[in-house]
């Protein structure tokens, strides 16, 4: 009998160790970062670990463990903010995506956060002229791979609204609903990997099969 | 439920026997497959488990199976059972019970042998009997990761 489990079964168990176990583990060995940075990692890690919610209120961010050993009778705890609290203000607003947050935060600075691992990045401003009008609406896509904000394609269909601009994520993908009337109306998507806008009728569901960690803004 | 009479007997590495009733060893995948097959007779060797481990393992397969023929036995007692069960094994035990887990294919139990192994885990030695550990980051690198992962440390 081999005297070290085989990877596969490696990873079942770093998968079951707390955040702050793997943070020490990662600083281990080449191959045991490699198996924690791992992408399909983190998504076993998911669907392993008991679910958790951060909710944000009153410049906070506070977790709410629901599922844990000591589920949520007690005042949840309140995260660690990693950059200055004062840069929280009342437009400050959060997405998120996987555990992983972007926080907007004064003077236009945008925090990528995972408050798990509190790995966290502020991204620089993409130089762009700010205008408030969809039609002209062209969209930046940040890359983690290369550190910076490429243009991106103009939103097609511009004579149309568009509910909730900021979209909704699911699965590599950002989606609108785009309308003119209660009736006239479709969902419009946006594939962050290969830039493509697709119109689709409501109802209709598309499944993507790759997720990167890209985020997207109209502004 | 109506018991099922038929027994099958498994047998291990070190050539230990043991009777269980069909419905416990079907618990595991592995042998499920092997009775469908209908490849062996009455009798299953299992060539990567011991007799100490095996019959861990059946106890952990007839515990179960009771519950689930049982039905509506309450699931907290069953795990104050799976917590007990693995509380006093020693780190070689697991070990080789994840293995034999795996090799048996009973998710379950490989699901509470995992847990229970990194439950137990404080220490990055305690998890050398595990894990092939062989640190070859460059001075730089280590410098740069253990700075990354400072806050892990801080107690």
């Amino acid at each position: 009998m081999s005297k070290s489990l085989p990877e596969e079964l490696s990873v079942e168990i770093l998968a079951r160790l707390s955040m702050k176990n793997l943070a020490r583990f990662r600083c281990v060995c080449k191959t045991w970062r490699d198996i924690i940075n791992h992408r399909g990692f983190a998504k076993r890690y998911r669907d392993i670990s008991p679910a958790k919610f951060v909710s944000f209120y009153d410049k906070g961010f506070y977790l709410l463990d629901v599922e844990g050993k000591n589920p949520g009778i007690t005042t949840p705890p309140k995260l660690d903010f990693p950059l200055d609290q004062s840069m929280i203000d009342e437009s400050t607003c959060v997405l998120h995506c996987d555990g992983t947050l972007c926080v907007t935060l004064k003077h236009h600075t945008l925090m990528i956060w995972n408050p798990s691992s509190k790995h966290f990045k502020v991204l620089p401003n993409p130089v762009v002229t700010f205008t408030d009008r969809m039609d002209s609406s062209t969209a930046q896509v940040f890359e983690f791979k290369t550190g910076s904000w490429r243009e991106s394609l103009r939103i097609p269909y511009p004579d149309w609204h568009y509910r909730e601009r900021r979209g909704i994520f699911f699965d590599q993908h950002l989606y609108w609903i785009a309308y003119r009337s209660n009736v006239d109306r479709f969902i419009l998507s946006f594939n962050l990997s290969t830039h493509e806008y697709l119109k689709f009728f409501m109802l209709n569901i598309y499944y993507a099969k790759h997720l990167d960690f890209y985020f997207i803004f109209f502004l | 439920m109506s018991k099922s009479e038929k027994k099958i007997v498994l047998k291990s590495l070190d050539n230990e026997a043991f009777e269980v009733e069909k419905a416990v060893a079907l618990q595991s995948q592995t042998i499920w497959v092997m009775c469908e097959d209908k490849c062996v007779g009455n009798e299953i060797p299992l060539e990567n488990v011991t007799g100490q481990i095996l019959a861990k393992v059946i106890d952990y397969c007839k515990k179960h199976a009771v519950v689930d023929g049982d039905g509506d036995e309450s699931s907290e007692e069953l795990k104050n059972w799976d917590t007990e069960f693995t509380k006093n094994m020693d780190q070689s035990t697991l070990f080789n019970m994840i293995l034999a887990a795996n090799y048996l294919n009973i998710k379950s139990l490989l699901n509470l042998t995992c847990q229970a192994v990194a439950d137990k885990t404080k220490t990055i030695d305690e998890f050398h009997t595990f894990l092939n550990i062989e640190n070859n980051f460059t001075p730089e690198e280590e410098a740069q990761i253990c700075q990354e992962n400072l806050w892990a440390f801080d107690d």
